[in-house]
């Protein structure tokens, strides 16, 4: 069981959640080519270890956020709501 | 003496390599010499564990004592002995290159059985060579699959699998062996029917029997909208010619007639797609028939080979693929095939090419035994699960993937309790039968729940990934196709619409209609 430090509720199980997947930055839609639209849609890192990613309290707060997990061992180091560093754009979470 | 002892340590048998570093004895597999008749001498009834053998000038080995009878096949032999005639001992007179192995047959067994013989080895285990032709990372299905028909169909042979654990100690050995080609899209039908094809006269091409059972293949629809798309799944299966209906409550009733199909349950059963060509194969049984029939085309398989790195030169990610560096040391060729499935991301990131995979563990679980009941495999989208029961008579259950991308293959009590749930409403009748176990493997998701097949940015560098939740069934197809991929530089037309540059170009081939659960 994975246990999830919400910034604002505590611990809860991962089912309580809804998993985002890995957190990128979005490429401007105004600017970017189809090639990086589709490279940010699509492609993913997927390590074997650290790896910073999305989540949404659904079933308590509400709130988007990113946690660093680690992909192996489900460690984990920090959780990270959206305002505060290193910042969470809009359109980077459902 | 000195003499006849080094030319027996110039064979390639790696435990024989003892003789040169001048330790006191070496190791034969009995069952190497048995085969070769090099222990002719030994009375076969008596089963020796252990033997060790004396001089007897030129004339030959002559055992002097045999150990107890236990399972063990070692032979030990004293260096300072005469080991003549070592012709006989020869490793590769057997099991060299090119050469069919040792013919399985019904004669074969009641012969070895009279004669309590013991079986050689299946396959070798090869020296370590510092360069090959081609070098497939991953010892599964799908990498074993491609091994066997780069040999097979293409004459190259010059070829190194190489695993971190032990072969079909991934995916292929952790499924839950079903098999069907009632897929969703044209592409998809055309690709899994070939793979069918392959699966049904497999036993026959690897001499090994796969023990493959057509047993029927039930998608259970439980709303309309279900019930919508196994219909459209029927016709498309039918304009390619493959046998796929969708047939309503009372006929399930007469295939699977432990199925709740009453109208009263939470998510009552209102159709199904009904596919006679599908059901299982026992996996272990696939992986070793490749392993087998590439061994004997002289391809070398190493088990606890752990890659560490892909050698390549020129820009990272677009370069040129010169070497493999593994933990028995490094290897130098120009084509590398990544079959890691699960795995594939941590070995693809070492060329820099970046895959549309996630990485999710899915978990499965098996039954105590029981008689017959179940004569079809059952699988039901809305309540996540499918099942089949094995010829041994267990039930064995699968899922839906985790949500979580994680490497980590421990189970969670949540999937047991909710499979159990589920199943219960499918099969009210067996809340009485106890799980025995439940393990999981790793699934190679990607957004459109179709592979990723062919070459990549990186010259050289040859994917066979992305199979989520289909590998098994894709693994002869697969194998087949990115052989021919590999030996001809271009990618076939069956395995084209399933490219890495689909997801850059934006031409998906949407497969989750035909997931077999709801991920």
């Amino acid at each position: 069981m994975l246990l999830v430090p919400c910034p604002n509720c505590g611990p809860r199980n991962a089912g309580d959640l809804s998993y985002n997947g890995e957190s990128h930055a979005r490429p401007d839609p105004k600017t970017c080519t189809p090639e990086e639209w589709r490279t940010y849609l699509y492609l993913r890192d997927n390590p074997s270890g650290w790896l910073v990613e999305n989540w949404y309290c659904s079933s308590g707060c509400r709130k988007h956020f990113k946690i660093e997990r680690h992909t192996l061992t489900g460690e984990l180091r920090s959780a990270i709501l959206p305002g505060s560093k290193p910042g969470l754009t809009k359109g980077e979470t459902k | 003496m000195r003499k006849k002892c080094s030319s027996i340590s110039g064979q390639c048998h790696p435990s024989r390599r003892a003789f040169k570093q001048g330790q006191p004895e070496v190791c034969f597999e009995l069952s190497d010499l048995l085969a070769q008749g090099g222990l002719r001498d030994v009375e076969a009834g008596s089963r020796p564990s252990k033997v060790e053998l004396v001089s007897n000038g030129d004339e030959g080995i002559e055992p002097a004592k045999c150990g107890q009878v236990t399972h063990a096949l070692i032979l030990s032999i004293r260096t300072d002995l005469v080991l003549l005639p070592y012709r006989s001992l020869r490793h590769t007179d057997s099991m060299g290159k090119n050469k069919p192995p040792a013919k399985y047959s019904a004669a074969g067994l009641l012969w070895k059985g009279l004669r309590r013989q013991s079986w050689p080895r299946v396959w070798r285990e090869p020296e370590f060579k510092s360069s090959y032709d081609v070098v497939i990372i991953g010892g599964g299905v799908h990498g074993l699959a491609t091994a066997y028909y780069l040999a097979a169909n293409h004459g190259i042979t010059d070829v190194a699998v190489v695993d971190r654990a032990y072969l079909g100690s991934g995916g292929s050995g952790r499924n839950t062996a079903i098999v069907r080609s009632n897929y969703l899209t044209p592409e998809g039908v055309a690709f899994y029917d070939r793979s069918l094809d392959l699966y049904n006269s497999m036993s026959n091409d690897l001499n090994l029997n796969v023990m493959f059972s057509e047993r029927g293949h039930l998608t259970l629809a439980h709303t309309d909208s279900a019930l919508r798309t196994m219909h459209w799944r029927a016709e498309v299966n039918k304009l390619q010619g493959i046998n796929s209906s969708v047939i309503d409550p009372a006929e399930i009733k007469k295939l699977a007639p432990s199925l709740d199909v009453s109208t009263d349950t939470r998510y009552p059963i209102m159709g199904a797609l009904y596919h006679p060509p599908g059901g299982t194969i026992r996996h272990d049984a696939v992986v070793w028939g490749y392993a087998r029939g590439a061994d004997a085309h002289g391809i070398d398989l190493f088990q606890q080979t752990e890659v560490l790195d892909i050698l390549t030169e020129g820009d990272h990610g677009s370069g040129k693929v010169t070497g493999v560096r593994t933990s028995k040391g490094d290897i130098s060729t120009p084509i590398v095939v990544n079959c890691t499935a699960g795995w594939a991301s941590t070995i693809s990131s070492m060329v820099d090419v970046q895959l549309p995979i996630t990485t999710h563990p899915l978990q499965a679980a098996v039954t105590e035994p029981v008689k017959t009941f179940l004569p079809t495999v059952v699988v039901s989208g809305s309540l996540h699960v499918y099942v089949s029961q094995t010829d041994r008579g267990e039930l064995v259950f699968g899922a839906s993937v985790d949500p979580v991308a994680t490497y980590n293959m421990s189970g969670t009590l949540e999937f047991t309790e909710e499979l159990a749930g589920h199943v219960l409403e499918l099969m009210p009748g067996i809340s009485k039968m106890r799980l025995l176990r439940q393990w999981a493997g790793l699934c190679d998701m990607t957004p459109d729940y179709s592979p990723v097949m062919g070459p990549t940015p990186v010259d050289g560098f040859y994917v066979d990934v992305g199979w989520g939740t289909y590998g098994f069934k894709a693994g002869p197809v697969s194998g087949e196709q990115m052989a021919a991929c590999v030996a001809n530089g271009e990618t076939p037309d069956l395995i084209k619409p399933f490219e890495l540059s689909r997801f850059t170009e934006g031409n998906l081939v949407g497969e989750k209609g035909a997931a077999a659960v709801g991920h």
